[in-house]
């Protein structure tokens, strides 16, 4: 009710004044949840980031190899260094005082040791490109000292009176190693609990008889891999022809892991018995073809069966035939579906010798080989490379050097000097697949390997607790 | 008669008038002033001629001894009448005590009832005792009106000096009063030794004297009283008792009375007396050191005994120990305190809304707030019904406590031990904590002066009290749904009455309570064990009502509002640290919005001072925490929630539907309460509240945009900062904004019909979906089971013993492989235990660790083997899947022997040599230590100044 003595229209005024409140209020009342709305949707928290730290490659400072026990008549020790330039003295010997020898770059170093297993350590300038052997000369046969790896196959064991293989175990460290070693037959994979965490005390050397451990008539594969500690793995096959009463021993050498490819170069000439040994490391049947390198190309053999390999187990197939009938076959070339690993065993003049699957090679290695006739056997290119051979005599100096052309779908071979005891091998462009074969008494092959020049420092930075 | 008198000019005429009125007329009268500086000694020489006049330092118990030696051998004087000179006795009063004493020969000291000058109605005493722990205990009520209930003659431990009649032979006897005691307690210490030594003291109802206890009462202040009478008075209290209780008990006593002495001191802290408190302590002093006093006074006593009547000692010591007050007397007072403590409290709930609008109607009686509107019926208690029949009536009231039921079952991953998600395992016992709180540098990790996270006080001092850091957590898991209810439904409440008299409907009280409550749990941070959301978000209504009591009319109230709030606040900031950040920026809004929507208010500096205190203690009472951190470098934590990396965040849609990504109900059920928070503003009664409401939740937005593009950096990982805070507070202004909305609602609906209330029926079934299905979603377990983690430790356990012998016996636990880059951490004591996540997130790394763990991955000699024992590593372990070549190349080192482990595939290793033993220690910060005592002083402070007011009269 209004009272006679207001002023007139009071309601007016106090109507205007009300909506010009009343204005703001509903301005704010819009106004405010669109701008948090706004600012709602910029709102974005960041995740943690998780990245990966790349390492760094850093050259060796130290390194190992062992060499397994000598074969009759080769406890010699031959040492060399693939670095240009460097030289020093390397650790070399068994057991609590080793020697110093000095060692240079182009220069091979012999060391007569004991009979049993040697450890070359290098350190400093003289680690990476440390490369040794120990050869027995009649039957010539080569002993391949190598850095412990964690994990490898040997292809082509036996464990029986016929074919019988011996694996040596050594440990270069101070540590106990424990070491398990995984047979594969025939069959399938055979349980051995006894070769189940094999122990090998430090600086000692274990040497498993494998027809003792684990009798059978069959092709094997073993897979030798250390859990603790480091191991070098050797193993010295032997084949038996009862009754004629020949036999020969010869070191089977490893393959790191298996393969869809693998190329084995290599071949005695002669009469004789080749034997092809593939192991299937997958769990999928693998079917493998066969191809033979000659000079002039990869082809595959007429009326040569593709070869099925059941999961984890070992197939033997006889080559014999195939290399009788190709003229100039440099290897064979084993392609299959699933990773297999592949050994060719050759007993020509009662004389053993493997052909193993070899690695890539695509920097400069060098090899030391023993003194005899010898050829330089290369294929596996993926394109069109160059290779440079050099061979060096004992007292370092150059004895041949060629530039070769390597093609896809071919093997080429250089003849080394008889002289030669050092070689070194350069592909550019490529990489190429290689081996020494050495035709003395007797033939044995020495594949070219990469050299480990460097190790990877990892990236190392706190974590979360 | 014996007058002594000091500065009673008073009330000496009346005094002196009553004597000459006795009806029983005293045969000599000895009147003593001590040196009074008015004319009481002219008004005494006047009545009674002569007058003995004493320095002003006299104690009153040598002024009784001068008077006894005025009165000489006189043989008449066989009664001593002992009057002060503010004690007025009734006619009859003499006569009476005559009589009392003839009746009983065996009485030897006798008492008058004393009545309450001036208003002459009151009991003061009839008798008095002292209780076991040093109060004087008269059996009274505080202003008891005489009506003749306390009329018959009994026997007492002592009389009051003041009328207290004594034979004369057994006041020489007992060598008068006391010379220690001044002029308080004489009576019961007189009282005391009297019925020790036999004699008996008699109170007579019927002799009357009224006294008006000048000197206790302060208002007659001498030089022996000084201003402290409290200290006074419980000095002579401790005296009394410690020199007249048996040697057996006097240990015994000794250390009650130094509890007794504390416990009062913090009541007295509660009820802000601080200088009561303080008399306490320093009475307690002052008679603690003062043991050659006390043991001369009590081989004078023991001698007195020896020397007394030939009543067997243990009769005596019987009669004395009945005489004293009853043993339970001082446990009931404590009840009492406690009692009238509670009630202050629950007063105090009495809203800040009632307030406003008493203040409101005070100034404008015809405003619309003096209105008195008609009661509602549901206020309206009924009559005769007890609690439970009223409780079980009240719907609301049931289903808050359904509610409650429900939230404890949906908790019960958290009763027992809870691990997992962001918490870490808790440590074996409380000392953990409080050493791990209150050390400078923790050796953890390589060592580092971080300092704790700032909710491990709050969480020990709960753990201290509930014995037990797994007991602690759980509480706090447990209860946080609850509180929060609680913390809603009041705040709510309040603020529905602050928008409209009749408040919110209880419905939607209980609506807008139990969606708040929910809040932390249906966004996932209860599932995943993140404190920092978990507990703002109980604390959160707690913290916003005693922050609406900034707008209390009163500004005393509104000064306690500001350490209440402050406090809250920084209980709240010590579990998120956001929360300052936010309170701040809201504060300067409010602040400024206020300077210029009524600037003539501002400039009362009560008004803009209680909010300003509030955020500024903040920073003051976490001193330990944020200054060492910014001084370490570790100035991030000052952002990041509590709880183990990483931490889950959230986008735009979570924030509005309030969901932690991943974690949490379903999003369609959060995004309700901003639906009905944005209806809410249509209602134009209540769009302002709602408005402020909005406000809140965007200027929580726009700071979790801000905050949500910072990326902190740390020394092991990067992350956000912690924004689980702000998604609480803006999910709680959006069921505030939707609570106001719809009480506006419910107002225009009732007066309507038709369609619109069809349409608020609609929108309240939709609501209530949303704390049910929240509900539902909990208690079916809809959050998972990381709470209850029971992974195993990848480390064996004989290496966690051998790392429990000492600091230095440090793991080294290495993670990842070559090709993708290796972490490491060290292990150290029991592992990372909660509230060390934080300080271990922060530390800086340490480039030497870094240097020997690189040259141990990928080049070990003997010589990084024994750096590694420098730094108090004793073993290094690489859990699975452990990478190949870094566990050959550990296998080749010398120096490192290898350690088996329960997992095959996790290699181990022990290092040959000694860890240094000082590997991980640091220096001692003073600068933190001086802190936490001024967090502690200021804790004490602050909750002083928090505690409610109570009307406590002095007695």
């Amino acid at each position: 009710m209004s009272d006679p003595g207001t002023p007139s229209a009071p309601g007016r005024r106090t109507a205007r004044g009300r909506r010009f409140a009343v204005n703001l209020t509903t301005v704010l009342a819009v106004v405010v949840p669109v701008l948090t709305a706004g600012a709602v949707l910029l709102v974005r928290t960041q995740d943690p980031a998780t990245s990966r730290h790349d390492p760094v490659p850093a050259a060796l400072t130290s390194s190992v190899l062992v060499c397994p026990t000598a074969q009759e008549g080769g406890r010699t020790v031959s040492v060399t260094t693939a670095d240009k330039g460097a030289s020093g003295e390397v650790s070399i010997g068994a057991g609590d005082s080793p020697d110093r020898l000095p060692v240079r770059a182009g220069r091979v170093t012999t060391y007569d040791s004991g009979p049993g297993a040697v450890f070359v350590r290098g350190s400093g300038d003289l680690a990476p490109g440390l490369v040794a052997s120990r050869f027995a000369t009649s039957p010539v046969s080569a002993g391949e000292c190598a850095t412990p790896v964690p994990d490898q196959w040997f292809t082509g064991v036996g464990a029986g009176a016929h074919h019988h293989s011996v694996l040596e175990l050594t440990n270069p460290d101070k540590g106990r190693a424990i070491v398990d070693v995984t047979v594969f037959g025939r069959p399938g994979p055979i349980d051995a609990p006894r070769l189940r965490g094999l122990s090998v005390a430090g600086q000692e050397t274990l040497r498993v008889d494998l027809a003792a451990a684990v009798p059978r008539r069959d092709e094997l594969a073993i897979r030798v891999t250390s859990t603790r500690g480091r191991v070098g793995a050797s193993v010295l096959d032997g084949f038996d022809e009862l009754g004629s009463g020949s036999s020969a021993t010869d070191q089977l050498l490893p393959q790191p892991a298996p393969s869809t490819s693998n190329v084995l170069l290599g071949l005695a000439g002669g009469a004789g018995r080749q034997t092809l040994v593939l192991a299937n490391g997958g769990v999928d049947e693998a079917r493998a073809t066969v191809r033979v390198v000659t000079g002039d190309s990869v082809f595959a053999p007429q009326g040569f069966a593709e070869i099925r390999i059941a999961p984890e187990s070992v197939t033997r197939v006889s080559v014999t035939r195939v290399l009788r009938d190709t003229t100039g076959a440099l290897g064979l070339v084993v392609d299959a579906t699933g990773p297999v690993t592949a050994t060719l065993r050759s007993f020509v003049g009662g004389d053993l010798s493997h052909a193993v699957a070899g690695t890539p090679v695509s920097s400069p290695t060098t090899v030391v080989v023993p003194a005899g006739r010898k050829q330089l056997v290369l294929s596996g290119a993926q394109q069109l490379g160059v290779v440079s051979v050099v061979a060096k005599g004992p007292d370092g100096e150059k004895l041949a050097a060629t530039r070769l052309e390597l093609n896809p779908g071919r093997g080429a071979t250089v003849t080394l000097p008889r002289r030669a005891v050092l070689v070194t091998v350069t592909p550019e462009r490529t990489a190429v697949i290689g081996a020494v074969l050495v035709q003395g008494v007797g033939a044995t092959v020495v594949p070219l390997r990469e050299l480990v020049r460097s190790d990877l420092i990892p990236d190392i930075r706190p974590g979360t607790p | 008669m014996l007058l002594v008198s000091h500065d009673g000019a008073r009330w000496l005429p009346s005094v002196i008038e009553g004597l000459r009125s006795q009806t029983a007329a005293p045969g000599c009268v000895v009147a003593v002033d001590t040196g009074s500086k008015d004319e009481s000694a002219t008004l005494l020489a006047d009545a009674f001629g002569e007058v003995l006049v004493a320095p002003s330092s006299t104690t009153f118990p040598a002024a009784v001894r001068l008077g006894l030696d005025k009165l000489g051998d006189d043989p008449d004087c066989e009664w001593v009448w002992i009057l002060h000179d503010d004690s007025n006795p009734e006619p009859g009063a003499l006569a009476a005590l005559l009589d009392a004493a003839n009746a009983d020969p065996g009485a030897d000291v006798l008492g008058p009832k004393l009545r309450e000058w001036p208003s002459l109605q009151r009991l003061l005493e009839l008798g008095v005792t002292i209780s076991r722990t040093g109060r004087r205990e008269t059996g009274l009520e505080r202003g008891e009106y005489d009506q003749g209930q306390h009329d018959e003659v009994r026997t007492v431990l002592a009389v009051n000096t003041a009328g207290m009649l004594v034979r004369r032979a057994v006041l020489e006897e007992l060598g008068g009063f006391d010379s220690q005691l001044p002029i308080f307690g004489n009576d019961v210490d007189f009282g005391w030794r009297a019925a020790a030594a036999g004699h008996r003291t008699l109170i007579v109802p019927q002799a009357v004297v009224f006294h008006a206890e000048a000197a206790h009462r302060g208002i007659r202040r001498t030089a022996l009283t000084g201003r402290h009478t409290h200290y006074q008075e419980r000095r002579a209290a401790l005296y009394t008792l410690l020199v007249n209780s048996s040697a057996r008990s006097l240990p015994f006593q000794l250390v009650r009375l130094a509890l007794g002495t504390l416990l009062r001191m913090v009541g007295f802290l509660l009820v802000r007396s601080v200088g009561e408190a303080l008399d306490e302590l320093a009475a307690l002093v002052s008679v603690y050191s003062s043991p050659r006093e006390i043991r001369a006074a009590r081989r004078e006593r023991r001698a007195a005994r020896e020397r007394g009547p030939t009543t067997t000692s243990n009769d005596d010591r019987a009669r004395v120990k009945g005489l004293l007050a009853p043993p339970w007397l001082p446990y009931r007072h404590g009840l009492d305190f406690v009692g009238d403590l509670v009630a202050a409290v629950t007063d105090q709930a009495a809203d800040v809304a009632e307030r406003r609008r008493a203040a409101a109607a005070e100034r404008d009686p015809s405003s619309f707030a003096a209105r008195r509107p008609v009661v509602d019926d549901d206020d309206v208690p009924v009559a005769d019904a007890g609690a439970v029949a009223r409780f079980l009536t009240n719907p609301v009231a049931v289903l808050l406590a359904l509610f409650v039921v429900a939230a404890l079952v949906g908790a019960r991953q958290a009763f027992g031990s809870v691990v997992g998600g962001g918490l870490s395992p808790v440590p074996g016992s409380t000392t953990d904590w409080w050493r791990l709180y209150l050390e400078s540098w923790h050796p953890l990790g390589q060592g580092t002066g971080v300092p704790a996270p700032p909710y491990l006080l709050p969480l020990t001092l709960v753990a201290s009290l509930l014995a037990g850091p797994g007991h602690a957590l759980s509480a706090v898991l447990v209860l946080a749904v609850p509180v929060s209810l609680w913390g809603a439904f009041r705040f709510l409440r309040v603020v529905g009455r602050l928008v409209s008299f009749p408040g919110a409907p209880r419905w939607l009280l209980l609506w807008g309570a139990a969606t708040y409550a929910l809040v932390p749990v249906v966004a996932g941070a209860w599932g995943d064990g993140r404190l920092g959301p978990v507990v703002t978000g109980a604390l959160l209504p707690w913290l916003a009502h005693a922050a609406l009591g900034f707008a209390d009319p009163h500004p005393d109230r509104r000064w306690r509002a500001a350490w209440r709030a402050g406090l809250l606040l920084a209980l709240a900031t010590a579990f998120a640290p956001v929360a300052w950040l936010f309170a701040f920026v809201l504060g300067l809004v409010v602040l400024v919005a206020a300077f210029s929507i009524v600037p003539g208010a501002m400039r009362d500096r009560s008004v803009w001072g209680p909010p300003a205190v509030a955020v500024g203690i903040t920073p003051v009472l976490l001193a330990p925490w944020w200054i060492p951190a910014v001084i370490q470098h570790a100035a991030a934590g000052l952002l990041l929630d509590p709880g183990r990396l990483p931490a889950p965040g959230f986008d735009g849609l979570g924030l509005v539907a309030g969901r932690f990504a991943d974690l949490g109900a379903p999003w369609w059920l959060g995004v309700a309460p901003a639906v009905l928070a944005l209806l809410g503003l249509v209602p134009r009664a209540t769009r302002i509240p709602v408005l402020v409401c909005w406000v809140v939740a965007l200027v929580a937005a726009v700071l979790a945009a801000l905050l949500g593009a910072v990326t902190l950096t740390l020394p092991a990982t990067t992350a956000a900062p912690g924004l689980g805070f702000l998604l609480v507070v803006l999910q709680g202004a959006l069921v505030v904004g939707a609570v106001v909305g719809g009480q506006g609602l419910f107002a225009v609906v009732q007066s309507r019909a038709g369609w619109l209330r069809a349409a608020a029926a609609g929108i309240a079934a939709v609501a209530v979906v949303v704390p049910l299905g929240g509900l539902g979603w909990f208690v079916v377990g809809g959050h998972g089971e990381r709470l209850s983690d029971h992974t195993i430790d990848a480390i064996p356990a004989y290496m966690v013993q051998s790392s429990m012998l000492g600091d230095a016996h440090g793991i080294l636990v290495v993670r990842g492989s070559v090709a993708d880059g290796l972490t490491y951490t060290v292990r150290r004591g029991d592992g990372v235990t909660l509230g060390e996540d934080e300080i271990l997130d922060l530390a800086a790394e340490d480039p030497d660790l870094t240097r020997a763990v690189r040259a141990l991955t990928s080049r070990p000699t003997p010589e990084v083997v024994d750096s590694l024992a420098g730094l108090g590593i004793e073993y290094v372990v690489l859990p699975t899947p452990a990478d190949g070549s870094v566990a050959a190349s550990l296998d080749a080192t010398g120096g490192l022997t290898q350690a088996s482990a329960e997992d095959r595939s996790t290699r181990a290793w022990q290092i040959d040599r000694p860890v240094a033993v000082n590997a991980v220690d640091g220096p001692r910060s003073w600068l933190r230590i001086g802190l936490l005592l001024v967090q502690a002083l200021g804790i004490i402070w602050v909750a002083v100044l928090c505690a409610p007011t109570t009307n406590r009269r002095r007695s």
